[in-house]
């Protein structure tokens, strides 16, 4: 008999994603694998441009007309990329859902908080308006919204931000998904109100048991809530971990800069604050091998062989995709490996 | 918003003033002698001066335009030169045919627009969205001249489904009155419909790009629920100004099609008069459908604001 | 350290595939066939007079003849029996002609006030504007009644009444879009270093604000094209015996249940001018219209 491992909620294998434009394919996603396992949280990390996004649009369904994707998305061992439309929108709700990242441009402005809570309810629940309503009072409470009954009837543009991304949160918890993708949730509120919203995803996880997938440009913020975290730089995948491995020893060039540009108090060690010089490749003609080479101080021209920036495994499924990792800890760089990042351009 | 309001309607009455004075002076524009123009050969010097006078040209334009404003407030818009008939009684005669060809013909091309819109929104580029857009195209090249005779040669003379003209007043039975009132509504509504379907479409697309449309279908609801709920409304708002200034511009807007189908409307009114050499009631006709359609626009904008709960925000705390 | 899953590198991207939208497509084909129609009409209504053509006055087969085989008669006889097609190319020369003199004086008057309204602001701009705001407060057909009631009509009073309909529009186009330009950094620049107001407008404004307001040109002319036809429909219009196609279409229209091609072959002409204009006007103004929006 084998032993099979439980299947993942959520298993992303070798995704593409990429936009059609006049000057050629806009590669977002190039070649992304991820598992998420029922109740465990994944933080999801990069700059913006990173891909992060577009890999959760994705997921959802959301991609605009003139993209394309290869590669597969099973949700629960089913295809969303192939799966017929009327399947892909009966899994948006109950198995997985969404936290937009400005629930103040999220909500429609012109449909009442009750409608847009209830209206997923009703179709996937198939249960009445009336006792949507009731639920929708009762999810409101659970988010902390005060006067909930009240708040049904009211739009979008009557509440502060902070109660309008609670309302998001509700919306998403609707049917009770297995999965919860909550893309920068907190980038457009106040610093008081951000851990608030954090620290209420948090419960509202472990209470339902729910998987989640937390996604930010801030690797502070994902730090004590997650379980593993993954590192997206130009559309790759380029280092993959338990969080407190990846924020221990990172052993990615790029996840290090990351960290030592993030005035985080989370962060283990204190580090002197520095930003990453130089931008992201162009999207429609990434550079070959690691993508981050031309702005790693560590990069020579191993690191532009194609291939270069393939996951590597590590200790306790601690994976990288660098030619020079990081050494551990009190280990200085070879001397070597800090060419100039010129050589290995063209 | 009060203030809003007070200031719109402040600037229609300066408007409405301009305009009118406009009208007025429009008499004194004609080339040569109005009044020699008005007699013809059977001018002679003292039948001119008393035309003059009774017509007020003689006057300075001053006092010419505060005379026929006096009047004008006091619901005298003059007489008319040939049937001494109230130039009012005779736009309040004509006014209903009209009206309801107006709201016909708007209701017609929303209840077409609309849909044609949606679907040609719900996916752009695919075969319906251009089938949808290339007849929009080809409504706006198809001005009421053009299409009217058209229409009636397919629908009344081929297929006899309508009469071919004249007019049935609502007294006389709805159905009958339908009847008469349908093609010529779908000839001034035709190229509305194409408007209306170019603006809509337009806003639709920009919304569908919004957060909370990808919201919603991220809820799981199907295309046409998002289409319908949530980027219908938020997307008609320049859609329900552009029907709004349409009416006003319907009032008066329906001549071609009034004579076409010999109507008694407004615009077969000013087109008689205007053959009749009747200036008087060309003027008061005028005057009052640019009145009309000041006093719509101004309703239409104000309303605008209480139709975005955005904006309705002030009025509802 | 080892390679565990090379499959991870990334593939050549499949951009042949099926599945990659193919950027939107430009329709340059349509906007062709339009542009070339546009050259065909203006052609024929120029070279008229040089044509084999029967005059447009004259007999030149039976009346309400059906279409023949010969240049006069390839679009039948109209109820005198005079050759449509002499009637509808010169109908063009009538209609091209009304319409573009008319949008031009309208575009060139109204870029004027615009301009100045834009760029100078205060009394001047708030004076344009009313004016702008009372002209547009008549419904254009009604408009062009209440002036056809004391113009005698002819081909120029025509094209005054045209051009006082469209100038407003141009006015408002052109101060939108000065105003625009006026408060970029380099018509600032040029101000604070005390260039003349000629020069400054000549100079920086209107060669950025011409190109977007002159995109709206085919679509005034379409517009106009239309409105004479509406004009010389209604008997106000292009006075006969000028042939006009409004006034073509008028004079078909009683005979229509017997002899539709007095109305169609007007109707269909006015139709894909129209269109055509208008497909060509919105392909112009997509690329003028928005600039440095």
């Amino acid at each position: 008999m084998t032993v099979s491992r439980p299947q993942p909620l959520l298993s992303v294998a070798d995704l593409h994603t990429w936009i059609a434009t006049d000057s050629g394919p806009v590669r977002a996603v190039d070649g992304v694998t991820l598992e998420v396992a029922a109740g465990e949280a994944v933080g999801l990390v990069g700059e913006s441009g990173s891909g992060k996004s577009m890999l959760a649009k994705t997921v959802m369904g959301l991609l605009p007309d003139r993209a394309g994707t290869s590669g597969s998305v099973l949700l629960d061992g089913v295809d969303v990329l192939t799966a017929s439309e009327k399947v892909r929108q009966s899994m948006l709700g109950p198995k997985v859902a969404m936290v937009f990242q400005d629930a103040g441009r999220a909500l429609n402005p012109v449909v009442r908080i009750g409608r847009q809570i209830t209206e997923g309810m009703v179709r996937h629940l198939g249960i009445s308006g009336s006792e949507a309503r009731e639920r929708a009072v009762a999810l409101l409470t659970e988010v902390g919204v005060p006067d909930p009954r009240r708040r049904l009837s009211n739009y979008p543009f009557q509440l502060s931000g902070g109660m309008r991304q609670r309302i998001m949160i509700a919306i998403a918890l609707a049917c009770e998904p297995d999965l919860l993708i909550a893309d920068e949730p907190t980038t457009a509120l106040d610093v008081t109100v951000q851990r608030q919203i954090l620290d209420l995803l948090d419960r509202v996880r472990t209470t339902r048991g729910m998987g989640l997938v937390l996604i930010s440009h801030d690797l502070g913020l994902v730090a004590g809530r997650t379980d593993r975290v993954a590192v997206m730089y130009a559309g790759r995948m380029v280092e993959e971990g338990p969080t407190d491995a990846v924020f221990d020893s990172p052993q990615h060039r790029y996840t290090e800069a990351l960290l030592a540009s993030t005035p985080s108090l989370d962060a283990p060690r204190a580090r002197r604050m520095r930003v990453i010089e130089g931008a992201l490749p162009d999207p429609r003609r990434p550079p070959e091998g690691c993508r981050f080479a031309p702005r790693c101080g560590a990069a020579d021209a191993a690191c532009g062989v194609p291939g270069a920036d393939v996951l590597r495994d590590g200790v306790l499924g601690h994976r990288h995709a660098c030619v020079h990792p990081v050494p551990l800890s009190g280990v200085g760089v070879p001397a070597g490996a800090l060419a100039p990042a010129d050589e290995t351009r063209s | 918003m009060l203030l809003f309001a007070a200031k719109r309607i402040v600037r229609a009455l300066l408007v409405i003033l301009f305009a009118t004075f406009l009208v007025v002076a429009l008499l004194s524009l004609a080339p040569g002698s109005l009044a020699v123009t008005l007699l013809g050969d059977a001018a002679t010097p003292e039948s001119i001066a008393d035309l003059e006078a009774q017509l007020g040209i003689d006057k300075p334009l001053w006092s010419q335009y505060f005379g026929w404003l006096g009047d004008a407030v006091q619901g005298d818009f003059g007489t008319s030169l040939r049937t001494r008939q109230d130039v009012l009684d005779a736009v309040w005669e004509r006014i209903p045919v009209t009206l309801e060809l107006a709201f016909l013909a708007l209701a017609i091309a929303l209840l077409v627009s609309v849909p044609m819109a949606l679907a040609a929104a719900n996916r752009p580029g695919s075969l319906i969205d251009r089938v949808s857009t290339f007849l929009a195209s080809v409504g706006l090249a198809l001005p009421a001249f053009v299409v009217a005779p058209v229409l009636v040669y397919f629908l009344a003379v081929k297929a006899g489904v309508f009469p071919v003209s004249g007019w049935e007043r609502v007294s006389e039975g709805a159905g009958e009155n339908l009847r008469h009132a349908l093609l010529p509504a779908i000839a001034v509504a035709i190229p509305e419909i194409a408007a209306f379907q170019r603006l809509l479409r337009t806003d639709l697309d920009s919304t569908l790009h919004e957060d909370f449309i990808h919201a919603a279908r991220a809820r799981g609801m199907s295309r046409k629920y998002v289409l319908w709920r949530h980027a219908l409304r938020p997307s008609s708002f320049s859609l329900v100004t552009l029907a709004g200034i349409s009416f006003g511009r319907l009032i008066g807007g329906t001549v071609i099609v009034e004579a076409v189908f010999s109507l008694p409307g407004l615009g077969s009114l000013i087109a008689g008069s205007i053959s009749a050499r009747d200036v008087i009631t060309v003027q008061g006709a005028v005057a009052f459908i640019v009145i009309t359609y000041v006093v719509i626009n101004t309703l239409v904008d104000i309303g605008y604001g209480f139709l975005d709960p955005r904006v309705r925000r002030e009025s509802v705390r | 350290m080892t390679i565990v899953d090379p499959g991870v590198a990334p593939p050549s991207l499949p951009s042949a595939g099926p599945k990659l939208p193919a950027p939107r497509e430009r329709r340059s084909w349509l906007v062709a066939l339009c542009a070339g129609w546009l050259g065909l009409v203006v052609l024929a209504a120029v070279l008229a007079p040089l044509l084999p053509l029967a005059d447009y006055g004259a007999i030149a087969g039976p009346p309400r003849g059906k279409p023949e085989l010969s240049l006069d008669g390839l679009l039948g006889y109209d109820v005198l029996g005079r050759s449509m097609l002499s009637r509808l190319i010169y109908g063009a020369q009538a209609s091209l002609l009304v319409g573009v003199v008319s949008s031009l004086i309208a575009f060139v008057a109204g870029s004027f006030f615009g301009l100045l309204a834009g760029f100078l602001r205060g009394i001047v701009d708030t004076v344009v504007s009313f004016v702008t705001d009372t002209l547009l407060a008549f419904p254009p057909l009604v408009m062009l009644l209440a002036l056809a009631s004391v113009l005698r009509p002819s081909i120029s009073t025509l094209i005054v009444s045209l051009s006082l309909l469209m100038t407003p529009t141009f006015t408002r186009l052109a101060r939108a879009n000065t105003m625009r330009w006026a408060s970029r950094e380099f018509v600032m620049a040029a101000t604070n270093m005390g260039a003349g107001l000629p020069r400054l407008l000549s100079r920086e404004v209107l060669p950025n604000v011409v190109p977007s307001v002159a995109s709206y040109l085919p679509v005034v002319i379409a517009a106009l094209i239309v409105a004479e036809g509406s004009l010389s429909f209604l008997g106000l219009g292009i006075p006969s015996p000028t042939p006009s196609w409004g006034g073509m279409i008028a004079d078909g229209q009683d005979l229509i249940s017997r002899f539709p091609n007095l109305v169609f072959v007007p109707a269909v002409t006015i139709l894909l001018t129209v269109l055509a204009l208008n497909i060509v006007g919105d392909r112009l103004r997509l690329r003028f219209g928005e600039r440095g929006a």
